[in-house]
């Protein structure tokens, strides 16, 4: 199998060349490719550089993986790549999450979106308290203080 | 006189002209190569390029809605309903009520959550038409208020159906907006062309037909052409809240949080609490990889046994639980009590009740054969043994006995090759019933006044296996108090570790704080304390727990007439609020019988899916 590059354009003009393995764990890119117009660059007017090279690195990371897949690939391999995942994330600031989220969704790559989906659950939303979670999901209370009032009433016995 | 408005002159048209919703509607239809060009158009263009208007369209999720207009043809004298070009995206008129007045049909409410909206198409300008939102005193959910007057009608008689396809709508500001006050958005998604969309996406979307009769007072005026290019937006790049993605993107995010969240979620902000109570999301986390719960009963001092698992059966208003047959073997290949735990779709049973033993066997959920697992390096006996499973990989212990040591062995359930997992000390001590359950990464063992902790994470070799006396604490303030009460169950539910206790009733183990609490058990009003937590007492010998859909199930055996068991189940929905973890019984009753010579031997949760 030849292996073949693809060039990524993001919207502010970042050039990224990959291998078609890579940039065919999107289900987009494939799409764009039919359309007969990825002759030489695909233009990705959805996704910024930064974001775009979160998205290439983390699809460079997957990729080998999904190649091994036949070949008995070791689980320390999963293992490893699922800390690779979590720390991958973790190193992330919450603008460029939920870029990415919106990447993903864009790009359709089904693991990086439940990988996004999840950690946003997990770190932002799970065992937090209310203050909490607006805080840091930046969510402005729009709650009037009568209805906030009727809201606490309705669950009186969790909120005494 | 419609059909001869507008031959004599020709407004110069422009794409800037059209509104929004028809222009992504042809951006939609243009391969996204273009996407860059397009965008170094106009600014106005670069917004709608980039907005996740266009791509959701692309991603044929949309619902519509179809508007006709009955017109009688001047020619042929036919009456024909004429499609007109008003929004077609459904979700901002789901299951509103609709009155006509004038000129102008009003829209109250939306599904699911009170909404101070009125939505006002103005059907009177056909070239553009538009739409005003304007706010109302009441808040009102649709398909509740009523709207009447001059030729009332009628809507939201199909909202549960569609509800679960909303997905437009606006949340907090996100999206682009279109002449809106408050903070709901009205975010247009599509119109026109309808025969070609049917045709692409038939088999992506459900077709909402709504039939209005409405009477609407129409005087014909030329279209208006000078609809003024939306302001140019900056586009905000750097999304920081959540409140900037699409509605759709944060319900899959809420989809992967655990349940329990939710209450406090809603508590949050009122678009939160629209969207955890929306039944999208109830959709989208009924599309999460589900579980099967068994539930094994053995006959006692017999051979036989009867596995059984929940199933929900939903009848038109009610919705029952019952334990079906599983349909695996009434008689196993192994003749003796073993420790078992689900791996993926996978029963694997270890050891052997009187002699030790190094038989793995495994019975598949999906076919209900049993096959011979990779024997064990260490033969054991099945009443000493705990089983955890930590990322697909099972670790089997020997946690009681006269041995000072156990050799912990880790069996990788994909390469099925056993290996050593280093020795752990066990002091001494009488026999006594173990459980365990395997969250957080971590095997929890929890006895009678006890609780071990097993975590082959740990590095240092004398942290791997952490003993603690069991402690309960009813509230802060509160000191610890030692629990030594018998153990009748337990589970884990997303991640946190559930037990019954003979006096106590069902507590939750706090692992930050190592202390076992309250569940705070209500049914209806009442709240539910110790032992009488559960609703059938505990007269009952034989209890089982397990989790179903992230919530509590309690199985409980009750002796009936003639021979047989009745069992059981309490189902409680888990909300934890702060330091707090509430059960709220969502159902209760019996879901099988049995003959009462048969006792509970497993209670499993395997993956429907096959790993």
């Amino acid at each position: 199998m030849s292996k073949k590059n693809i060039v990524l354009k993001s919207s502010n003009g970042i050039i990224f060349e990959v291998e078609e393995a890579v940039a065919l764990q999107s289900e987009t890119i494939p799409y764009m490719i039919e359309d007969d117009c990825a002759n030489d660059t695909i233009p990705l007017a959805n996704v910024t550089g930064d974001i775009l090279a979160l998205v290439i690195e983390y699809c460079k990371k997957h990729v080998v993986v999904a190649d091994g897949d036949g070949g008995g690939s070791s689980s320390s391999s999963q293992e490893d790549l699922k800390n690779w995942d979590a720390q991958f994330m973790n190193d992330l600031d919450q603008s460029k999450i939920f870029n990415l989220l919106l990447a993903a969704d864009f790009l359709n790559i089904k693991t990086l979106f439940d990988l996004t989906c999840q950690f946003v659950a997990d770190t932002m939303i799970k065992g937090k308290s209310v203050e909490e979670v607006r805080r840091t999901l930046n969510i402005e209370k729009d709650y009037t203080s009568e209805e906030e009032a009727k809201a606490r009433q309705e669950n009186e016995w969790a909120f005494k | 006189m419609i059909s001869t408005a507008s031959n004599s002159e020709e407004p110069s048209l422009s794409l800037s002209s059209l509104p929004d919703d028809v222009v992504l509607n042809c951006l939609a239809r243009v391969p996204r190569c273009y996407d860059l060009n397009l965008s170094c158009v106009s600014k106005a263009l670069r917004s709608l390029v980039r907005s996740p208007d266009l791509y959701r369209l692309r991603s044929k999720k949309s619902v519509y809605l179809y508007w006709t207009t009955l017109r009688r043809s001047e020619k042929t004298s036919d009456y024909q309903l004429v499609p007109v070009p008003l929004p077609s995206d459904a979700s901002m008129f789901l299951a509103s009520s609709t009155v006509a007045v004038g000129s102008k049909i009003y829209f109250f409410g939306r599904l699911g959550c009170p909404s101070k909206s009125l939505l006002i198409p103005n059907p009177n300008r056909e070239g553009a038409p538009s739409i005003e939102v304007e706010t109302g005193n009441e808040a009102e959910s649709g398909g509740s208020g009523g709207a009447g007057g001059w030729g009332g009608s009628r809507g939201g008689a199909n909202s549960s159906r569609f509800g679960g396809e909303t997905i437009g709508g606006g949340f907090g500001g996100g999206g682009r907006s279109n002449g809106v006050t408050q903070n709901r958005t009205t975010t247009i998604e599509t119109k026109g062309e309808k025969k070609r969309m049917e045709k692409e996406e038939s088999s992506h979307r459900s077709t909402i037909l709504q039939f209005f009769s409405l009477l609407v007072k129409a005087t014909m005026s030329t279209p208006s052409a000078s609809n003024a290019d939306e302001p140019p937006q900056e586009d905000k790049h750097q999304p920081s809240s959540i409140s900037s993605l699409p509605e759709e993107l944060i319900l899959r995010c809420l989809a992967c949080a655990p349940r329990n969240c939710y209450l406090n979620l809603s508590r949050v902000s009122k678009t939160l609490r629209c969207l955890v109570r929306s039944p999208e999301l109830h959709r989208l986390r009924s599309l999460l990889p589900k579980n099967s719960t068994y539930v094994c009963f053995k006959e006692y001092k017999g051979t036989k046994y009867r596995w059984l698992t929940l199933r929900r059966v939903e009848k038109t208003t009610t919705i029952k639980y019952r334990l079906i047959p599983a349909g695996f073997p009434s008689r196993h290949p192994f003749r003796h009590a073993s420790s078992a735990v689900a791996v993926g779709s996978d029963i694997y049973f270890f050891g052997a009740s009187f002699e030790p033993s190094s038989d793995v066997w495994i019975i598949n959920t999906r076919s209900g054969k049993f096959r011979k697992g990779p024997n064990m390096k260490v033969a054991r006996r099945a009443d000493e043994t705990v089983v955890g499973v930590i990322d697909g990989k099972i670790y089997v212990i020997t946690a009681l006995g006269c041995e000072e040591e156990s050799q912990v062995e880790v069996l990788d359930t994909e390469s099925k090759i056993w290996k050593f997992a280093g020795k752990e000390k066990v002091p001494p001590i009488p026999w006594c019933k173990q459980y365990m359950a395997s969250l957080e990464r971590k095997v929890y063992m929890v006895e009678c006044g006890r609780i071990r902790v097993y975590n082959p994470r740990e590095e240092d070799g004398r942290n791997r296996m952490v003993h603690m006396v069991s402690e309960k604490r009813e509230s802060v303030s509160e000191t610890r108090e030692r629990v030594s009460e018998d153990v009748d169950g337990v589970c884990g539910v997303e991640n946190v570790l559930y037990a019954c206790f003979d006096r106590s009733g069902l507590m939750w183990f706090d692992t930050k704080l190592n202390v076992w609490k309250r569940l705070v058990c209500r049914e209806g009003d009442h709240e539910l304390v110790g032992s009488r937590c559960l609703p059938y007492g505990r007269s009952t010998d034989q209890l089982a727990m397990a989790e179903y859909e992230g919530k509590l199930a309690v199985f409980q055996s009750v002796v009936s007439v003639k021979a047989e068991s009745e069992i059981y189940m309490s189902l409680f929905a888990l909300d934890r609020v702060g330091e707090r973890l509430f059960g709220t019984i969502e159902w209760s009753g019996a879901v099988a019988n049995i003959p009462h010579r048969y006792t509970v031997v497993h209670c499993l949760v395997a993956s429907a899916a096959q790993i």
